[in-house]
């Protein structure tokens, strides 16, 4: 009866393309790539030691949402990112402590010309243990307890002109590093994912007004059980870490993926950023285990 | 043996993603449909954001015959892809306008859709030359369109000419002040197309001594016409850090009272000193949403009804306990049929009981 284009086959077909590609990152290069001494661009810390990266981005910022309307909005994000490993205590297990935080903003456009603000921030805990560990590669695995939430102001649809999404999640985080060398230049990739799996999300009920929630104290019904089948989130960075003189430099990729169909709608917001930064390894004596 | 490990991590995280996996490529049912922006896009963009979220399908079919499928049929034969942007503008008009709910416009670059027949194919019952008569030209503002006066036998006048502005508590005391030895007050809120039910409420907490019950409201949890949530209660509590009105209050009302206009006279309807006076209100009982259609026009339509203490609508609007029209002579004369009216109740009930 109406036309329509269905825009989740495409969109499920990107997440897919998305998943395969971070997998092949992060496996792939550990198995082609040959193995260097260590003496290369990026070591897990040492006990006693925490690795600090920083980044700034620039990116883009896609978001599909159903509230009300069915809309789709891009535009361009700017990201601050900070990313921490914390050394392994010598034969503890789930030893590495591993750390993300990072802001995101950006003003994304509608088909239709609208705007909307929109701003997230997200914090991440891993303990990890180190499932792989050859002169090449590193592979860490381990459970991980998210943090994030993102705020929508959308003036054009319905009387919720801000919104809010995000997760409290436990789920996992995988890292992988894999040391090369160009010509007798050291260089690492580092590929990490962070993807929840359990936990509570944020949504108002299909056509459930704020003012509603507010007037008749339903907060509670704001609060949903999440877990991967209907609310699906992934955080994913490929760096590539350039040392040079007093530390290293990383460049990097990030995708920010956050899916859910809670209260009776769709969201989708992706964030892609262009990252670049520095890294600064901090060996002290004092430094809390 | 490493590679192995590694292997084996490898499957192990896919089997953990394949949940994830699945709910991204599950979804193959058309719930989340993009249209496009062509005429019949447009089109049938409106009419799925109507028939998923508007909230008064059941009653409109009840009262005005509407029947959305219908309404679908009759209006999708007017669609061509190579119609004008214009047109189109009217056609989408017509159809949402036959729903005769002043919360539902459609707003473009050339013009606001609306059918506002439930107040032009009423009569006036006000004339606005007539208030600012009766108020004079010494009246006291208490508010952004909220002015009063006394009347020289003892009644004061209170106008509330809409609910956008907000509300001084400070005024009203001192309004109550002035008025404290008047027999009774008349509320003239006759044309007021409605605003911030905050204020609206605010005003209301005023008149009243006790925690009163006033109605329910719900809100569309689903897409079906007959999807709502649970009724909520609406209590309207006295307002308990200000002067209060206890004396008779004469309401007066007539088709123009709209939306959060028609909730407080719903609201006051229910007080045991207020009597409503004049004619139904205009209705707009429905908290209002608003979406945007491919072409960037965007609609609004009511999402979340509210119902009297009887668990009825007030969308269609609310009678008044005393009918009353403007006599066309009167207002030749310069005399507010309903100013005069009310003082005559108040002076029957107060002075002459």
């Amino acid at each position: 009866m109406m036309k329509k284009t269905i825009f989740l086959t495409t969109d499920s077909s990107l997440c897919s393309r998305i998943l395969s590609v971070l997998f092949c990152l992060v496996f792939l290069p550990a198995l082609v790539l040959p193995a260097v001494g260590q003496s290369s661009a990026w070591n897990l810390p040492e006990h006693k030691e925490r690795i600090n990266a920083f980044s700034v981005g620039l990116g883009n910022t896609w978001e599909r949402e159903t509230y009300i309307s069915e809309l789709s909005y891009s535009g361009l994000t700017g990201s601050l990112q900070w990313d921490s490993w914390k050394g392994a205590v010598p034969d503890g297990k789930l030893g590495y402590g591993r750390t993300h935080a990072s802001v995101l903003f950006g003003r994304p456009e509608s088909t239709v010309g609208s705007r909307i603000l929109y701003a997230s921030v997200d914090y991440f805990y891993s303990r990890e243990w180190s499932v792989v560990h050859t002169e090449s590669s590193d592979l860490l695995l381990g459970p991980s307890a998210m943090f994030k939430l993102c705020g929508l102001y959308d003036m054009s649809n319905s009387n919720n002109t801000a919104t809010g999404d995000g997760y409290l999640s436990l789920g996992l985080c995988v890292d992988y590093i894999g040391r090369f060398k160009i010509r007798e230049y050291p260089l690492a990739v580092q590929v990490n994912m962070f993807s929840p799996l359990i936990g509570i999300a944020p949504a108002p009920n299909y056509d459930q007004p704020y003012w509603f929630v507010y007037k008749y104290n339903q907060y509670a019904s704001l609060i949903h059980f999440a877990w991967a089948g209907n609310c699906f989130a992934l955080n994913g960075q490929v760096n590539v870490i350039c040392p040079v003189r007093g530390g290293s430099i990383r460049v990097g990729y990030n995708l920010d993926y956050l899916g859910n169909k809670l209260g009776g709608h769709l969201t989708r917001l992706t964030d892609t950023c262009f990252t670049i930064g520095f890294v600064h390894r901090l060996t002290k004596k004092n430094l809390r285990q | 043996m490493k590679r192995f490990r590694l292997y084996l991590a490898s499957v192990l995280l896919m089997a953990l993603m394949v949940p994830s996996i699945l709910s991204c490529t599950r979804n193959s049912d058309d719930d989340y449909a993009e249209f496009i922006n062509t005429p019949r896009g447009v089109f049938s963009a409106l009419w799925t954001i109507m028939d998923k979220h508007y909230c008064f399908f059941d009653l409109k079919q009840k009262e005005l015959g509407v029947d959305w499928n219908a309404v679908y049929n009759k209006y999708s034969v007017s669609i061509s892809d190579n119609m004008s942007s214009r047109a189109l503008f009217e056609v989408l008009c017509s159809m949402i306008g036959e729903l005769r709910d002043g919360h539902v416009n459609l707003y473009s670059q050339y013009d606001m859709g609306r059918n506002w027949s439930w107040k032009t194919d009423y009569p006036d019952n006000f004339s606005e030359d007539l208030q600012r008569a009766y108020l004079g030209k010494d009246y006291i503002i208490a508010g952004e369109d909220i002015s009063y006066r006394l009347f020289t036998d003892n009644i004061g006048y209170l106008v509330i000419k809409s609910f956008l502005g907000g509300v001084s508590d400070s005024r009203f005391n001192s309004m109550f002040n002035t008025l404290a030895l008047c027999n009774g007050l008349i509320i003239d809120v006759r044309d007021n197309g409605g605003g911030n039910t905050l204020y609206s409420d605010q005003i209301a907490s005023k008149f009243t001594e006790e925690r009163v019950l006033t109605g329910y409201s719900c809100y569309k949890n689903g897409p079906g016409h007959n999807d709502f949530s649970d009724l909520e209660e609406n209590w309207l509590e006295p307002d308990r850090y200000n002067l209060r009105w206890v004396k008779p209050v004469i309401l007066l009302t007539n088709r123009g009272c709209f939306s959060s206009t028609n909730d407080f006279v719903n609201i006051m309807k229910n007080l045991p000193n207020v009597t409503v006076l004049g004619d139904s209100t205009g209705g707009g009982g429905g908290f209002p949403f608003t979406s945007e259609l491919p072409n960037g026009w965007v609609v609004r339509f009511s999402s979340a009804p509210t119902f009297d203490v009887s668990k009825q609508h007030i969308e269609m609007g609310i009678a008044p306990d005393i009918r009353l029209d403007m006599d066309e002579d009167d207002v030749k004369a310069g005399i507010d049929t309903y100013i005069e009216y009310a003082r005559k109740l108040i002076n029957d009930q107060i002075v002459n009981p």
